[in-house]
């Protein structure tokens, strides 16, 4: 095909123009994306200058600061509001100086032939704005002058207002730069004889206790633990120490050149320390503070500081057996010099299993096994032992938070108890001597501190070393499979059978006497899992053992067919409508049926005495 | 001319459809290079705003512009613009510039760029919730520049009190996401667009509340094509509620993260709000802070944590609360909350069903501060509940219903170390020990009797179990088990518990096995079963060493059984059985105690809950193991109970100090009156003794003897007057004198040597006397084989009377075969001394006996004085006639003669 002239024509014409178009868009750049903005959205430096004093505002590793007329953190609120308004100064909304020139008006009329403020702005690429800002002498409104003096742009009420704001209102009120989650370390030095306390945050294996976070511990004067509560309260709030108010005073005035306290807080790589003075204010509610490396003197409330004045049990741990109670191995109870040992065993079908084994010194004649719900909430409910409220007995007056934690007088208080847990080769003792009304004091072996707490979860525990005070109180249970096949109850005086039951291949149960079927059913039920409420080891008044019940067990059918087995309990007299006594004849520890199987089994009997 | 070469028609028609094209191409450059060479905009003719505006109608909307301009740039530039929504009454968005840029051609064709300035936007009166046009964003300026995968944004405005501020990258999915639709099946455009505005007039009105502030956004790209979004707001102080006033804050601060995938569906993002000295309505919190988290929509995935520290409200003061919460059904909600004396540490889930779970592993509650909850004040105060000190809670399992919450559940563990209900208290139960009180606990609403059973109850060491009815009037059931201080059931069991314990000195504390049931402010449904078992008590002033008592009691009747009462000090003293019943049914004077009790227990343990005195005079009394104790106490109207007692011993016993056997005794007590008859072996002989009146002041006895052995008697009787001295040995002797006796009066039973009354005896006594008429030459004849002159007396009878320990014989006349002696005389038994004189008489002469002749002062017997002086046991007999007895014989006419008083 051959193509004509005319197209080639237009072709060439059309590839001529769209170069063109192509070049001339090339070139093209795309406009600004403020361009009728005066100030850059973020500046890094900012310098107010009013009437000759100036204000300088600097940010500095993402924080704002006043470094001038004083060296401060910026109140980031008020900066914030400063800049959002200057973002909002558009030049489109102003007009030409020339035009206000060619309607007569001249800058002083705007303010602007001596300006009130010069505002200068430097953004983080190094570019300043300067600007003059200037209020109109007749209707106080604010105008701005452009850096090229070019044209003159009216300000907001909440510009001016944000001009007009006091340097002291660029100041934060909090005293330490650290945050509470860098706090490191905490030193006081406090009081005539320059007495010193460390607090350190860190982590350091105790007996146990599997530590994995850090804790706050006294440093010195001595090595040891401190609360894990009031600890981190005392110091988040320390780190969130307000000023109450700046204040111009001299050193003697505010009694800095001598503090009374100095608190350092040590953060992550750095440390500031505060001076604490005089008391000031109508009720000396308030005390002059300055930091160290500042000159700047402020005042504080007294009662911030006021956990920081007292002496060093405020802050001890209150916990005396702060352990955990997973890790405890075995434990030995000792009181009035009788003991009982009690040890864990791992059961491998999961869950943990606890005995009561013969050991030198324990009151356990025989082995036993120990109700494990009862020893794991014993191990619970110590390990949660916190000391009580001190009320006004620590420092003669109400201290919110302080506990009664004090130091030991020396020989110790005589312990009324002892509890030696065992975690694994370690070895953790702790003491349980009287206290004020309602608690004891706790403390460990060796321990400098001693807490008193409320061990009213604790029960009698503490006082138990008999073994049939923690024995397993289900005393029998079938295994599964396993059912009651024959009973038989009789008078123990004479053999008087009193009834009999037995049950049928068919499962119906057929009885005599007071066994009756239905009755018989209960019972069995009844007996299948035997459960004791208690282990009495005393007398209880039930008198000699009047009736025996013969209990005939199957075992669960299997490869060498169902085998029978005897079990014979002795039955006291019934001690009402819900207590019965009873023993195992293999067993030697008599035991009271828990109140719900009583209530079967009592009125199968005589009432005693009557 | 060579003709042209035939073309087909298709090539012709393909030659002239690209010439058309070109030609049509070419002014279209043309026009284009013009504008690209320009150095301002150019302003498009009205048939291209028309254009535009048709199009937006077509959308849905009305679109004004003062003029649209096209740039050197290729952007389209509308002033002065408005946009309606077709259904809303008014402009919506208006702007002074709106700069749109579009690419037509290429694979990333369309909208490349948008720039606001001045914009405005507004909820149209028909949206509003306030049925007036709002604005809602003014000075909006904003710039969003497509670069590849990315919209570059720049946006700032003003919405109310707010200034907010976005810059960073955008996916250029999101926009597309977002982008509104219309038709279809879903809610019309404007309808949807009239929701989001009436939704952000809401949110602006609420911002309007608050004291202003910044909000400043910036968005981050990451390479896989999303963003991720921060925020940090920067709030200013003080809220204004409708409801709740003005909320005082300050330094409040907002920031949260939000990141957005390719196709701009949120992803992760977080929440953080803070602020500080909150206050409201009187309650205040020194800080206040908010942490939500979450990813995209999804409401099971967020979670959360609130922080309130030191607060105050409600009285508390000082309170620390911590919370955290998620969306995620199966993982528990966790509260924290600390005040300076309590600690409680909470989670809460919501079951399948819809039941709200609460548990708490461990709280320590102070009273104090509970004590702040009107409710629970109240309640406490209307059951007569006291508290004290801390409460202490742990492994706490609530159960709540799903709206209302009311408690459908609970259990868990409590230890009390200051409760005081129903009177029951730790130190009462166990004074002094600073025991607590401590119970498993479990609460079922639809149990129907007891919906509150403590199990595991541990009361200061007295353990059981307790079901209680919550309702008024509902009934209880107390289950105790332990050595308690009885008084510490005292208002739970009432008068007959007091009266019970109040006959008790208990030096230990009695273990109890006690079962209470009743109903609450019901004391007459109250009944009380159990054991208790007691040892080393004074009942009633008598010593015992334990016994074992089984209670039974009612509101018509108390019955307790004593078992193995046993007394005294040691196994000897003996125990008794029995039981002792009050019938409530009866007046109050006459209910009770009704003692009946029977063995072995030595009387004066007995006598001694009739009298200390009573019991001290009884010691003497020593009873043999045998021995049988039989003690009926039946209650009177005048206070003075009726004792009956019986002790049979068959078996020899000491009574006193004499040596007895085969006693029945017999004692009855009637209104002060005491009657006692006891039949006993004595001296050989059978004795009868009844004592009647009150023994402790002369009471009235009667004795008779049968029987005895008179030397034992007069030993009996020397003893009785020497008190523990050992009587001299009697003479030995080959007979034994029996004595019969009867005697009246009075006796002193610590003083019995001071007997009061009269009686008479009869002596026989084969040894009684022999009256040698001749003295020692009737012994010499005696000796020979004589005994003429020798008289014997066998038997002695006669009255006597006793008064102050003297017996008085005024006619004792002893009388033998041949002889009769009358003698008058006394008896001191404080000596015992015996003082006779009498007369000697023969009896008329039958036949003559020669030797009688030797008997040559029988004529004189006549004047013979007998005298019998001396210690009772071996006293002295002179027989001669003296001449001073002779004259002297006037003087002892008093002799024996029984006292007046004594006759009366």
């Amino acid at each position: 095909m051959r193509i004509s002239r005319t197209t080639v024509l237009l072709l060439a014409a059309n590839l001529v123009a769209f170069g063109l178009v192509w070049r001339a868009t090339s070139s093209h750049r795309p406009a600004a994306e403020t361009p009728d903005l005066v100030f850059a959205a973020a500046g890094a430096k900012l310098e107010l200058t009013d009437e000759g004093r100036t204000l300088l505002l600097e940010r500095r590793n993402s924080v704002w600061r006043v470094t001038a007329p004083f060296d401060w953190p910026a109140n980031i609120w008020t900066v914030q509001r400063l800049q959002e308004e200057l973002r909002f100064i558009s030049l489109g909304k102003g007009f030409p100086v020339e035009e206000a020139k060619a309607n007569g008006e001249s800058l002083a009329a705007y303010g602007l032939a001596t300006p009130r403020w010069t505002l200068k702005v430097t953004g983080e690429a190094g570019g300043v704005t300067e600007a003059k800002v200037g209020l109109m002498p007749n209707t106080r409104k604010g105008f701005l002058l452009t850096e090229d003096r070019s044209r003159i742009i009216p300000l907001s009420e909440a510009l001016v207002a944000a001009l007009e704001t006091k340097p002291e209102a660029y100041r934060v009120d909090k005293v330490f730069e650290i945050s509470d989650f860098e706090a490191r370390a905490v030193s006081i030095r406090r009081g005539p004889n320059d007495e010193v306390f460390t607090l350190v945050s860190e982590t350091r294996p105790r007996v146990g206790v599997a530590v994995t976070a850090p804790e706050w511990r006294y440093e010195s004067p001595f090595d040891t633990l401190a609360d894990a509560e009031a600890t981190p309260k005392a110091v988040a709030e320390l780190t969130n120490l307000r000023v109450a108010r700046f204040a111009d005073a001299t050193a003697e005035e505010s009694g800095l050149n001598a503090p009374t306290l100095r608190i350092a807080l040590e953060g992550n790589a750095r440390r500031q320390a505060l001076l604490v003075g005089n008391p000031t204010g109508e009720k000396g509610n308030l005390r002059f503070a300055k930091l160290e490396d500042n000159p700047a003197v402020f005042l504080v409330d007294a009662a911030a500081l006021k956990v920081w004045s007292y002496h060093f049990p405020f802050f001890l741990s209150s916990r005396p057996a702060a352990f955990d109670p997973p890790l405890v191995t075995g434990l030995t109870l000792s009181h009035q010099g009788r003991s009982l040992t009690l040890r864990r065993l791992d059961a491998a079908a999961g869950g943990t299993r606890w005995e009561i084994p013969v050991v030198p010194g324990s009151t356990a004649t025989k082995r036993r096994e120990a109700d494990r719900a009862q020893v794991t909430r014993f191990l619970q409910d110590l390990a949660g032992l916190r000391a009580v409220e001190a009320g006004g007995g620590l420092t003669g007056e109400m201290t919110p938070g302080a506990r009664r934690v004090s130091a030991l007088p020396v020989p110790a208080p005589e312990p009324q108890q002892k509890i030696e847990l065992e975690f694994g080769n370690d070895r953790l003792t702790l003491l349980v001597a009287k206290g004020s009304p309602g608690t004891r004091l706790i403390y460990a072996k060796d321990a400098k501190f001693g807490a008193e707490c409320d061990v009213g979860l604790l029960g009698g525990l503490l006082t138990q070393v008999e073994p049939q005070g923690w024995r397993d109180r289900t005393v029998m249970q079938l295994p599964q499979g396993a059912k009651v096949t024959g009973l038989r109850l009789t008078e123990r005086a004479g053999g008087k059978v009193l009834g009999e039951a037995r049950l049928a291949p068919n499962g119906s149960w057929t009885g005599s006497g007071r066994l009756d079927a239905a009755t018989a059913r209960r019972v069995a039920e009844t007996m299948a899992e035997v459960t004791a409420a208690e282990f009495p080891t005393r007398d209880l008044g039930s008198g000699d053992w009047k009736y025996e019940l013969r209990v005939t067990d199957q075992a669960a059918a299997g490869a060498g067919g169902a085998a029978e087995s005897l079990r014979t309990y002795l039955l006291a007299a019934p001690l009402g409508a819900h207590n019965l006594l009873m023993r195992d004849d293999a067993d030697s520890d008599p035991f009271l049926l828990a109140p719900a199987r009583a209530d079967i089994l009592i009125p199968l009997l005589d009432a005693a005495g009557k | 001319m060579k003709p042209r070469p035939a073309t087909s028609p298709v090539r012709r028609f393909l030659r002239g459809l690209a010439n058309t094209a070109l030609y049509l191409m070419l002014p279209c450059q043309l026009s284009l290079l013009w504008v690209v060479t320009r150095e301002g905009p150019i302003e498009l003719p009205g048939m291209f705003a028309r254009l535009i505006e048709e199009r937006a109608a077509g959308a849905g909307a009305r679109l004004h512009a003062r003029r649209y301009l096209l740039t050197p740039q290729r952007t389209l530039v509308a002033e002065e613009v408005a946009v309606e929504v077709t259904g809303l009454q008014g402009e919506v968005f208006t702007a002074a510039r709106l700069e749109v840029g579009l690419r037509l051609m290429g694979s990333a064709r369309g909208l490349t760029s948008v720039r606001i300035t001045d914009g405005r936007l507004w909820c149209p009166a028909t949206a509003s919730a306030r049925g007036e046009r709002t604005l809602l964003l003014d000075q909006l300026h904003g710039s969003l520049l497509r670069e590849g995968r990315w919209w570059q944004a720049r946006l700032w405005t003003r919405a109310g009190k707010f200034t907010l501020d976005f810059a960073g990258t955008l996916p250029v999915g999101m926009l597309n996401t977002s982008a509104p639709t219309s038709g279809g099946g879903g809610r019309p455009a404007a309808e949807n667009l009239g929701a989001g505005l009436r939704d952000a007039e809401a949110l602006l009105n609420g911002a309007e509340r608050a004291g202003g502030g910044g909000l400043h956004l910036i968005g981050a790209g990451r390479a896989d094509g999303g963003v991720d979004l921060t925020a940090e707001g920067l709030l200013g102080d003080d809220w204004l509620d409708e409801r709740l006033g003005i909320i005082r804050f300050r330094r409040p601060r907002f920031a949260a993260q939000l990141r957005i995938d390719a196709q701009g569906r949120p992803g992760a993002w977080q929440l953080e709000a803070d602020a500080q000295d909150v206050e409201s309505q009187g309650r205040q919190a020194r800080e206040m802070q908010v942490m939500v988290a979450g990813v995209g929509l999804d409401p099971a995935a967020w979670r959360g944590v609130a922080r309130v520290t030191a607060a105050q409200a409600y009285g508390f003061t000082d309170v620390d609360l911590r919370v955290e919460a998620s969306g995620d059904g199966r993982v528990p909600w966790r509260a924290r909350l600390r005040t300076p004396a309590s600690a409680v540490d909470l989670t809460w889930r919501r079951l399948a069903d819809g039941t709200s779970e609460l548990r708490c592993p461990s709280a320590t509650l102070a009273v104090a501060d509970l004590a702040r909850l009107p409710a629970l004040r109240s309640g406490l105060t209307d059951a007569g509940i006291t508290l004290e000190g801390s409460l202490l809670l742990a492994d706490v399992d609530l159960r709540c219903a799903p709206d209302t919450w009311a408690l459908r559940a609970a259990a868990g563990r409590v230890a009390f170390s200051g409760l005081r209900a129903l009177g029951l208290r730790a130190e009462s139960i166990a004074p002094g020990q600073g025991a607590a009180l401590n119970a498993d606990f479990r609460f079922d609403a639809a149990a129907p009797d007891f919906p509150l059973v403590l199990e595991r109850l541990d009361l200061a060491g007295v353990r059981g179990e307790a079901h209680c009815s919550l309702r008024p009037e509902g009934p209880f059931r107390l289950n105790l088990r332990g050595e308690l201080a009885p008084p510490c059931l005292d208002r739970l069991l009432g008068d007959w518990w007091i009266q019970l314990w109040g006959l008790f000195q208990l030096t230990a504390r009695p273990h109890a096995v006690i079962e209470v049931e009743g109903a609450w402010g019901q004391p007459l449904r109250t009944t009380t079963r159990g054991a208790v078992t007691l040892a080393g008590f004074r009942f009633m002033h008598a010593p015992f060493r334990s016994v074992a008592v089984r209670i039974d009691a009612d509101a018509r009747r108390t019955w307790i059984g004593l078992n193995r009462l046993a007394g005294g000090a040691v196994e000897t003293d003996g125990a008794v059985d029995g039981e002792v019943t009050w019938d409530w049914s009866k007046p109050l004077k006459v209910a009770g105690p009704r003692v009946q009790v029977s063995g072995n227990l030595q009387p004066w343990i007995a006598a001694t809950i009739a009298g200390p005195e009573l019991g001290a005079s009884l010691r003497a009394l020593e009873l043999p193991p045998s021995r049988q104790l039989t003690v009926d106490v039946a209650p009177r109207a005048d206070a003075q109970p009726t004792v009956s007692a019986k002790v049979l011993c068959a078996e020899p016993f000491r009574a006193w100090g004499i040596d007895s056997a085969h006693l029945d005794l017999a004692v009855r007590s009637t209104g002060g009156q005491l009657e006692v008859g006891a039949d006993l072996d004595l001296a050989d002989g059978r004795a009868r003794l009844d004592l009647t009146g009150d023994l402790l002041h002369a009471p009235a006895v009667r004795i008779g003897l049968k029987g005895s052995d008179f030397a034992k008697v007069a030993a009996l009787v020397g003893k009785l007057g020497k008190g523990t001295s050992p009587p001299a040995p009697p003479a030995p002797r080959s007979t034994i004198a029996r004595l019969d006796l009867n005697f009246r009066g009075i006796i002193d039973l610590e003083k019995p040597s001071l007997l009061r009354g009269r009686g008479d005896f009869l002596l026989k006594d084969p040894e009684l006397k022999k009256v040698r008429v001749l003295g020692g030459l009737s012994s010499a004849l005696e000796s020979i084989g004589v005994d003429a002159t020798s008289y014997e007396l066998r038997t002695a009878q006669g009255t006597f009377g006793s008064l102050e320990g003297r017996v008085y014989f005024p006619d004792l006349v002893l009388t033998g075969e041949d002889a009769r002696l009358k003698l008058a005389g006394e008896v001191d038994l404080a000596g015992p001394t015996v003082n006779f004189l009498g007369d000697f008489s023969l009896p008329s002469q039958g036949s003559f006996n020669p030797l009688q002749l030797l008997n040559l002062n029988r004529a004189l017997v006549a004047l013979t004085k007998v005298r019998v002086k001396g210690p009772l046991a071996n006293p002295t007999t002179t027989a001669l006639p003296r001449l001073k007895d002779i004259l002297k014989s006037k003087d002892d006419n008093s002799l024996g003669k029984i006292p007046p008083a004594l006759s009366e």
